[in-house]
């Protein structure tokens, strides 16, 4: 069969109940593929998932129902034959799937064989925390008579209760000499790569498929870290480049805080659902869809000291980071309004929490007016929390129900350069005598070259970068 | 409809779908697949089905003539201010006109603004310029909400994507001086045609020398266009008391105009046509960007849809079970009999079961099972429990192999191992239990070996 007309076809084998469906789930990374639930026999038919590539289906897996009886299955089928034609194991399963009678008794199991059958490869999934069992023996050598290069998938391998060795063993009693460890609820980064690697191994004539499909998996998980990564940026040039003038009198400039603060929560919302979006989850299915921007740990409010310090981003520190890199307050209105000294205190002060204040420029000055912006920190909180959400979303299983929870982990805060990135927002923050002359003619800063310098520096995260990479095992 | 509006499409139905309420795109999605086979090609048909449903079509309609108008009343109110400068600095005729006052009082202004936006190439600006900011809040204000106000950010958010804003409001800049100086010019012809002006320049202090360079300077190159240049006499003369003669005023009226339309209208009306040059340029290397996050969810989206599942037919019935009839009571032959199938009885369950209770073999292959069987049917007990590890799921084979069990003792119950493993699966065994028949208190191995000793329950 050349590849390049039909489809390889693999069917996901395996006794029920072991995560077959959540096998393919993760490797689809379609979270809605087929139904998952602890009960045998969740999955009652047989459903087919495409894998494309260049826009055609190189791939399809079949999703079968788990085997139930192996071990009558196997006896029922011993029993075929007439006593005088010496039968083998496939002989008797292509009998067994023209038998009627057998269609009623073992429907399931039919099912599967059929499937088997049709199929170009098997991947039969065990779950490693199980006993080897005769049930399980049985079914190998079901499989096995069904004369298709079987691929043991060992799951649940991250549990502690797990233990592969005895499975080897029994595979390799039954000739199957390669095998593949695989988590479907905490898959390995490159599970999808390692996956199609293993199987062009065992299917030698169809190895240039697989490493096309390997290194489109590859692709796709690059353009998706960038795609991510520049959305992120944009969103941090937008929440640096907030800037509104009140009126210099403590109601007006509360009340424009409240304003502002609530403009950078929905911003963040709309990056926070594209985000899942482009990783194919959502809001909805995870996170309390209301409370969601109030409780939890990464969804906590980007404005409270609390985030902000388990973040590992300290008040304070943006602007005097900023001032390192040349980047806050110019002369020019540090001297006529607010010093360098005033706004971060200001920042640190509760009172105006996250939001900077000092005079843009003279004439709001004269005019009795503040700019207020959102503060360094603030912008660098949003950034560390997102890239780690991008981080957590790339390793997440399409098949893990609990939520994406990120850790405090206090060395992630220093996962990227936070003064080349206040240096990158710099030009839209508008704090520099530069400035302040060219805006005086008229220009305004580019957002799409603040964008695009924000998210070189974001791309260096150390988080990301085993995303980047190819990351073959 | 142009490339460029598709791509305005588009980037305002994302914009759109980034807000509340959700689109339903269900209708979009199908005519996308079915439009085109690339990404682009799909995002912009499904961008025309949703700014169509979403009334965004008429927003671009309305934008674009907010725009159109806009610049319109700008270029008409330019025409307007053109003519007012004109006639203020040419006077009402009674004066004689002060050709090289006038000349500057119509020309700086103009020239200067030029300048610099020629020299705002110099500032790395992509923007466009302290005008172009008033005109887009002005026009931001007029577009108010909703769609309009989505339309409007669409194309703002397109024209930085292009780096096409200087050059867009550069020709809007333009267009608006050119009608001031079409204004001037068009003034001058009538005040000319209809009045009887006469010229002069004037000076304290400079010699004659001076004015009849600068005027001949000027008039070069408007000359080479037909403009006539007074001649060196006629400069001389006009100095200070204005010359009435014919020929010396129509020389100087079309000096004047000549100045006007060669440093003002013909520089304007070059900007105007390089700023629409470069406009079409740019606009022209736009491309829709299929690796953003947008583009790419929206492919993900659309590639599900493609890659739809099918199954092989409909899902098998759910199982039935029998109910488990044990023997009658006289049947029996023994008291207890303690099976365990697929599991391993611990220490502490084998020294809690009585001595003179039957423990069959592990039951797991085929070959077991049938001895098992055979043994039970033999011994036929009262009471007969098996051991499961609640771990296990209760599939066909152990469910088969209890009932077949289960019928060759008078009563049965079934204790479930590890019930208190992360593991166990207790609902469901509970509900294969209840479907056969047997009681599902199973947990406790205290009461189920109290039962199995004889002592009630």
């Amino acid at each position: 069969m050349s590849q390049m007309d039909q489809p390889l076809r693999i069917a996901v084998v395996g006794h029920t109940n072991t995560g077959k469906t959540s096998l393919l789930r993760t490797l689809t990374r379609d979270r809605l593929f087929g139904a998952v639930n602890d009960a045998p026999g969740t999955t009652r038919h047989v459903q087919s998932a495409s894998v494309m590539l260049d826009g055609q289906p190189a791939l399809v897996w079949y999703d079968t129902p788990g085997i139930e009886d192996s071990v009558a299955l196997r006896d029922y089928i011993e029993t075929i034959g007439d006593g005088v034609t010496r039968l083998d194991g496939h002989d008797r399963i292509e009998r067994f799937l023209q038998d009627p009678i057998a269609q009623t008794t073992f429907e399931q199991e039919h099912r599967v064989l059929v499937q088997a059958m049709q199929s170009d490869a098997l991947l039969y999934v065990v779950d490693a925390r199980d006993r080897v069992l005769a049930k399980h023996r049985d079914e190998l050598y079901l499989l096995q008579a069904c004369a298709r290069p079987v691929l043991p998938v060992l799951s649940f391998v991250a549990s502690p209760q797990a233990d592969t060795k005895p499975w080897v063993q029994v595979f390799a009693r039954q000739g199957m000499h390669m095998h593949l460890l695989f988590d479907s609820v905490s898959p390995p980064m490159n599970g999808q790569q390692m996956m199609y690697d293993t199987l062009g191994q065992l299917l030698a004539d169809h190895r240039p498929l697989f490493s096309a499909l390997s290194r489109s998996v590859v692709q796709q998980r690059r353009d998706r870290v960038n795609a991510a990564i520049e959305s992120l940026a944009g969103l941090c040039v937008t929440v640096a480049s907030l800037n509104v003038m009140v009126k210099d009198e403590t109601d007006a400039i509360e009340q424009a805080i409240t304003k502002q603060q609530d403009g950078v929560r929905a911003l963040e919302k709309v990056f926070v659902d594209q985000t899942l979006s482009l990783y194919e989850f959502s809001l909805q299915d995870y996170l309390p869809a209301t409370e969601g921007w109030s409780l939890g740990q990464w969804q906590a409010d980007v404005f409270s000291e609390k985030t902000l310090a388990a973040l590992g981003i300290k008040l304070g520190t943006g602007a005097a980071v900023g001032a390192a890199a040349g980047a806050v307050v110019d002369v020019l209105s540090a001297g006529l309004s607010l010093g360098t000294g005033t706004l971060i205190g200001a920042a640190a002060g509760s009172a105006w929490q996250g939001i900077d204040r000092f005079g843009k420029d003279i004439a709001a000055k004269w005019r009795g007016q503040r700019a207020l912006m959102i503060s360094d920190a603030v912008v660098l909180a949003i950034a560390t929390r997102n890239i780690r959400l991008i981080a957590a979303l790339e390793q997440r299983g399409h098949a893990s129900y609990r939520p994406v929870v990120l850790d405090n982990a206090k060395d992630t805060a220093t996962s990227f350069d936070h003064a080349a990135l206040l240096a990158a927002l710099a030009p839209v923050r508008q704090q520099s005598v530069k400035h302040e002359l060219l805006s005086l003619m008229g220009s305004q800063p580019s957002t799409v070259a603040a964008t695009q310098a924000a998210k070189q520096v974001l791309m260096q995260a150390s988080v990301l970068q085993p995303l980047t990479v190819d990351g073959l095992h | 409809m142009l490339k460029f509006n598709n791509l305005w499409c588009y980037e305002a139905v994302r914009l759109r779908e980034q807000r509340p309420p959700a689109v339903d795109d269900h209708k979009a999605n199908e005519q996308a697949l079915a439009s085109s086979s690339d990404l682009s090609g799909r995002l912009i048909a499904r961008a025309q089905v949703l700014a169509s449903d979403t009334g965004l079509q008429t927003a671009f309609v309305e934008a674009r003539s907010a725009m159109r108008y806009s610049a319109l009343a700008v270029s008409a109110l330019g025409l307007l201010a053109g003519i007012s400068a004109a006639m203020a600095s040419l006077g009402d005729s009674t004066q004689p006109v002060n050709v090289i006052w006038a000349l500057v009082s119509l020309l700086l202004l103009p020239t200067l603004m030029l300048l610099i936006w020629l020299a705002s190439f110099m500032v790395s600006s992509e923007t466009g310029g302290w005008f172009g900011r008033i005109w887009q809040l002005t026009l931001g204000r007029l577009l108010g909400s909703g769609s309009r106000a989505i339309a409007w950010q669409a194309w703002l958010a397109l024209v930085q994507q292009a780096r096409s804003e200087r050059w867009w409001l550069g020709l809007l800049t333009h267009t608006i001086w050119f009608s001031v100086l079409l204004g001037m010019v068009l003034a001058m012809f009538t005040a000319f045609s209809l009045r009887h002006y006469t010229f002069v320049w004037q000076t304290t202090w400079l010699s004659d020398g001076v004015f009849v360079q600068f005027a001949q300077a000027v008039g070069a190159w408007p000359s080479s266009l037909g403009f006539t240049v007074p001649d060196v006499q006629t400069i001389r003369d006009s100095g200070n008391v204005a010359l009435d003669a014919p020929g010396a005023r129509l020389a100087w009226a079309n000096w004047l105009i000549g100045a006007v339309v060669v440093f003002g209208l013909l520089p304007r009306l070059l900007a105007m046509m390089a700023s629409a040059l470069m406009l079409r340029h740019l606009h022209r290397r736009l491309r829709l960007r299929s690796d953003d996050a947008y583009a790419l969810a929206i492919g993900h989206k659309l590639e599900r849809l493609t890659a739809r599942s099918q199954v092989d037919g409909p899902p098998g019935a759910q199982e039935s079970w029998p109910q488990i009839l044990g023997i009658a009571p006289e049947d029996a032959r023994t008291d207890a009999v303690v099976a365990v199938l697929e599991a391993s009885l611990g220490d502490d369950v084998h020294s809690q079961v009585g001595v003179q209770t039957t423990i069959l073999p592990p039951i797991d292959d085929r070959a077991s099972r049938k001895q098992a069987q055979e043994r039970l049917s033999q011994l036929k007990p009262k009471r007969l429990l098996v051991v499961v590890d609640a771990r296990q799921t209760p599939d066909r084979g152990l469910i088969r192999t209890l009932i077949g069990l289960g019928s060759q003792a008078v009563s049965t119950r079934v204790l479930l191992l590890h019930p208190e493993d992360a593991r166990a699966r207790l609902p469901v065994w509970h509900e294969r239990l209840e479907a056969i028949g047997l009681p599902t208190d199973t947990t406790s191995s205290d009461v189920v070996l109290t039962w199995l000793r004889g002592n009630s329950p």
